[in-house]
């Protein structure tokens, strides 16, 4: 560490003092060549970043837990913050500067080096968002569909299973060949491992990166957190691979550029939140994108989470990160309260580019389904005046249970999305009217089992479903295909 | 008529470390304290403590006009100045291996003031690590002459050689 100090102090020529110290953010007099974003390394071998110059003194944050000595002495290191990037990360859970969590499971040697905050690249290198992102969730996949490359935020109260969502997609993603990296911006160590648990029992951690901070780190590390992830998967990118990123979550990150800011005097504005946290999310997440490479059309799907307080998603953070955002999926926790799983409202929720990526077919099914679901609702209210119904609305109403079963998702991890559009034509058709609960319950789940299981009905039902062109050609012959029989 | 700014002046040039520079802003604060007391020997014995002898004659020369001349406004403003006029010194850091004697600062001053400037004032550092030379600091540049450095960059440069040396 000493060494590494003396050599930066040779090479610049320039050496600082702390003259004050409010942690995170460090006063140092001296540094006259000190550049904005640059990194300095402090004579405890901890780093730090300048973020800006005043006539008296330099500004600058420490990434270190411990709280900077006056007097202390701070050399340049003549550059930004840079991360290494490579394959060799995969499988690794890190902090934002790239240093392995896991003891026992260090980062290796890696060649390449990569600065965290980059210009997103312009209009020229992306590409149009052709190719359909599948989440692996029935109700997000027909109501709500996503394209690879679109920044779809996830938003909703505490424990509205949203993470769930999250680790699902991530899951159908990778299985599908893309990278995973899962940013988890300032929670707590249970959290953490919760997450490193699901993706290590759902066995793909060889093909993501766990990018954490946990919330007793220093603030300046936390607000590193979604823009190493974000590095990392530009590096994936570039290497020719689909990325899937998930930030989790954004609200918890302007808070904490809310601290720091703060604490460095910056003026607040609304909220108490500096004029500058649009642009600390916008820069991040234009990022994002489905680009024009070398081996082809390859993308970074994002998917950032905004926690919203007893459903108010018109709040100044979610607001900001909805607007620059390609649509968002809200997660309503009296939804959650019902027992419906995802708890996600397809009818606020939104996708501004994810039906371009889809058929006309699969169009058709999300816009029957949403029709059919929002008529629904208003004849409910009409259904509880307490008059008889008619035979026509309760069938609606049987017909919308129904649906809403084949939505429910609480035990599969994931439904391929040809098993998802069978599941639509059997529920759709009349085949299980008069059925109950459980019925269609052991109906669904002895359906996708055998998916799972015998590759003839695979086959047979990928080449059936892959054939149809419209809910009606689906229809047609959908018997054959009620496997709950067998 | 006292010139002010003069007397501040004659006041610096005889000043050469920074550590004498704090002393002194303490003994015109205590001079500040006591303008308008009239305790004979008060401030004088307060000086005495906290100042060396040098310094006590140099600092009593500068004020003894204003008492003289039963100018304690002037005074008062001759405090506040000598505070200002010490705050835009440049501070020239040293890192020595030893304590150097006050004729050695004194001809470091004098060279430093024909040199760089004479709004200069030194700051010595005792570090042994140093071992000879010195190393500088200065409105945020560093250089390093010291013998350490000297004998770590041969090592450095003469190391295959010195390997080999051994090895026979």
């Amino acid at each position: 560490m000493q060494e590494e100090f003396n050599n930066y102090l040779n090479k610049t020529g320039e050496i600082g003092f702390v003259t004050r110290a409010n942690h995170p953010w460090v006063y140092v007099d001296g540094l006259p060549g000190a550049r904005p974003e640059e990194i300095v390394i402090f004579e405890s071998g901890e780093l730090g970043q300048i973020l800006s110059l005043s006539e008296a003194h330099v500004e600058a944050v420490s990434f270190s837990k411990a709280t900077t000595r006056v007097g202390e002495r701070v050399v340049r290191m003549d550059k930004t913050l840079e991360i290494p990037v490579g394959d060799g990360l995969l499988g690794l859970i890190i902090n934002p500067l790239v240093h392995s969590l896991n003891p026992a499971n260090p980062v290796p040697v890696l060649n390449e080096t990569r600065a965290v905050n980059s210009t997103p690249s312009g209009i020229e290198s992306r590409s149009k968002i052709k190719n359909p992102c599948e989440t692996g969730v029935t109700l997000v996949d027909l109501m709500i569909p996503l394209g690879k490359g679109q920044r779809e935020l996830v938003i909703g109260d505490q424990k509205s299973g949203k993470s769930r969502f999250l680790l699902r997609s991530l899951l159908t993603q990778v299985k599908e060949g893309a990278i995973g990296i899962y940013a988890v911006i300032g929670k707590s160590q249970i959290a953490i491992k919760q997450i490193e648990g699901f993706i290590r029992s759902a066995k793909i951690m060889e093909r993501c990166v766990i990018v954490a901070s946990s919330a007793d780190d220093p603030s300046s590390l936390i607000f590193l957190t979604p823009y190493t992830a974000m590095t990392i998967a530009e590096y994936f990118r570039d290497a020719g691979k689909n990325v899937l990123v998930v930030m989790d979550d954004l609200s918890t990150h302007a808070r904490v550029h809310r601290e720091i800011s703060l604490i460095g005097r910056r003026f607040p504005g609304r909220s108490s939140y500096p004029g500058d946290v649009f642009y600390i999310h916008s820069r991040l997440l234009e990022r994002a994108g489905n680009f024009k490479t070398s081996s082809g059309d390859k993308s970074i799907t994002c998917l950032p989470v905004a926690e919203t307080v007893q459903g108010d998603f018109a709040g100044y953070i979610q607001t900001n990160l909805i607007s620059m955002t390609d649509g968002h999926i809200l997660f309503d926790s009296k939804l959650f309260a019902e027992g419906r799983r995802p708890a996600v409202d397809p009818f606020i929720s939104v996708t501004r580019v994810g039906r371009q990526t889809r058929s006309g077919f699969k169009i058709e099914i999300g816009n029957t389904l949403t029709s059919f679901l929002k008529n629904t609702e208003k004849l409910k209210t009409f259904a509880s005046f307490g008059e008889e119904a008619g035979e026509h609305i309760k069938k609606m109403l049987n017909k919308e249970i129904r649906i809403w079963q084949f939505l429910d998702q609480t035990a599969y991890d994931t439904i391929p999305g040809n098993v998802q559009v069978l599941l639509f034509g059997l529920t759709w058709s009349d085949l299980w009217q008069g059925k109950t609960k459980e019925e269609i319950k052991q109906a669904i789940q002895k359906i996708i089992f055998q998916y799972e299981l015998d590759k003839d009905i695979r086959k047979r039902i990928d080449e059936y479903v892959g054939g149809r062109r419209s809910v009606r050609e689906l229809l047609e012959r959908i018997g054959e295909f009620d496997f709950s029989h067998a | 008529m006292i010139d002010t700014n003069e007397n501040i002046k004659k006041l610096l040039r005889k000043v050469t470390v920074k550590s004498e520079l704090n002393l002194l802003l303490q003994a015109s604060e205590e001079l500040k304290k006591n303008i308008y007391r009239s305790v004979p020997g008060k401030v004088e014995g307060v000086l005495k403590t906290l100042l060396s002898e040098r310094l006590v004659k140099v600092f009593t020369d500068a004020t003894a006009l204003y008492l003289r001349e039963g100018k304690p406004a002037e005074l008062a403003e001759f405090t506040e100045n000598l505070k200002a006029e010490f705050g835009k010194l440049r501070v020239l850091k040293l890192y020595m291996a030893f304590e150097p004697s006050e004729k050695f600062l004194e001809s470091i001053k004098n060279w430093v003031e024909e040199k760089v400037g004479e709004d200069i004032i030194l700051e010595i550092q005792e570090d042994l690590g140093v071992l000879g030379g010195a190393r500088l600091v200065f409105e945020g540049k560093f250089k390093e002459i010291t013998l350490a450095h000297l004998i770590d960059s041969f090592f450095k440069e003469q190391r295959e050689e010195i390997l080999y040396a051994l090895k026979d």
